[in-house]
């Protein structure tokens, strides 16, 4: 997470969106909400809209809710 | 196994449902606990647990499935808990404003939440909620709200913010790049002088 965040900070977009898509398949605790929101960001930087668009349809189905959804799903209906 | 046995299995819980492993989630949940309403919602089968006879499931499968919710449908299915806490209405309150594009009236509402459960910067919250609050603020990009919740996690347990979301300096440079560089290290959560630890002027 620590190198996501660095990747993120050096706006190395395609090495932040490995890494927080990697975490968010390694589903945690609380199903990642905001590792999520953070993967969307670097998407879109990168111009992936499938995977964009990808990610905001499994996130909008999700094994575990938690009120961070409700933000994810503001930021997916920017797709 | 009883109720009592829930915490230790809280985790196995929500690990199992996150991977939707349900036969090995159904059991853990079903020894300590009635929220087998939880498989459900894991296993997509919102429309079931719309008709659950627990409201807090009615409320997560209404939104689940984007159909309208009422502020009042909202507070009276979070009250219905076996633990009702205040806060997590008010977290609420400032999910369903993002939810609704209405950042001036979810930064209103973080506030009044602070004020209520962070009195001069110590969380009378429980951590677990407060998290959940941090995620919300996260996920919604709300930079400044973001430092107040991990300032006062950090301020109210002993342990640096980053600690518990690395994530967060990335969120909208929520926290300064300085933070970065002590990942490895927990700092004491106040000074000598009564305030919170910070790098730069957080908050």
């Amino acid at each position: 997470m620590a190198a996501a965040a660095r990747a993120d900070l050096s706006d190395e977009h395609a090495k932040a969106a490995a890494l927080w898509s990697e975490l968010v398949r390694d589903v945690g605790e609380h199903w990642d909400y905001p590792e999520r929101a953070l993967l969307l960001v670097q998407l879109r930087a990168l111009r992936r809209t499938a995977d964009a668009v990808a990610l905001c349809r499994d996130s909008m189905r999700p094994a575990l809710f938690r009120f961070g959804f409700l933000a994810l799903r503001h930021e997916c209906q920017r797709n | 196994m009883t109720r009592e046995f829930r915490p230790a299995t809280i985790h196995m819980q929500t690990y199992t449902l996150g991977r939707r492993n349900l036969v090995l989630a159904a059991p853990l949940i079903g020894v300590s606990s009635s929220d087998y309403d939880l498989v459900d919602l894991a296993d997509r089968k919102y429309e079931k647990a719309e008709h659950s006879d627990n409201p807090v499931t009615q409320l997560v499968a209404r939104y689940l499935m984007n159909k309208p919710v009422s502020t009042e449908f909202a507070d009276a299915a979070l009250k219905s808990n076996d633990e009702p806490e205040l806060i997590d209405r008010a977290t609420l309150r400032v999910a369903d404003f993002v939810d609704r594009g209405d950042l001036p009236k979810a930064r209103a509402a973080f506030a009044a939440l602070m004020h209520v459960h962070v009195p001069d910067g110590i969380a009378t919250a429980k951590f677990g909620k407060l998290e959940e609050l941090g995620e919300v603020v996260i996920t919604a990009n709300m930079e400044a709200e973001s430092r107040q919740v991990l300032q006062a996690i950090a301020a109210s347990t002993g342990i640096a913010h980053h600690i518990y979301h690395p994530a967060l300096p990335a969120r909208g440079r929520a926290v300064p790049r300085c933070d970065l560089a002590r990942h490895r290290r927990p700092v004491p959560s106040r000074a000598k002088d009564g305030r919170s630890r910070s790098c730069g002027s957080l908050g």
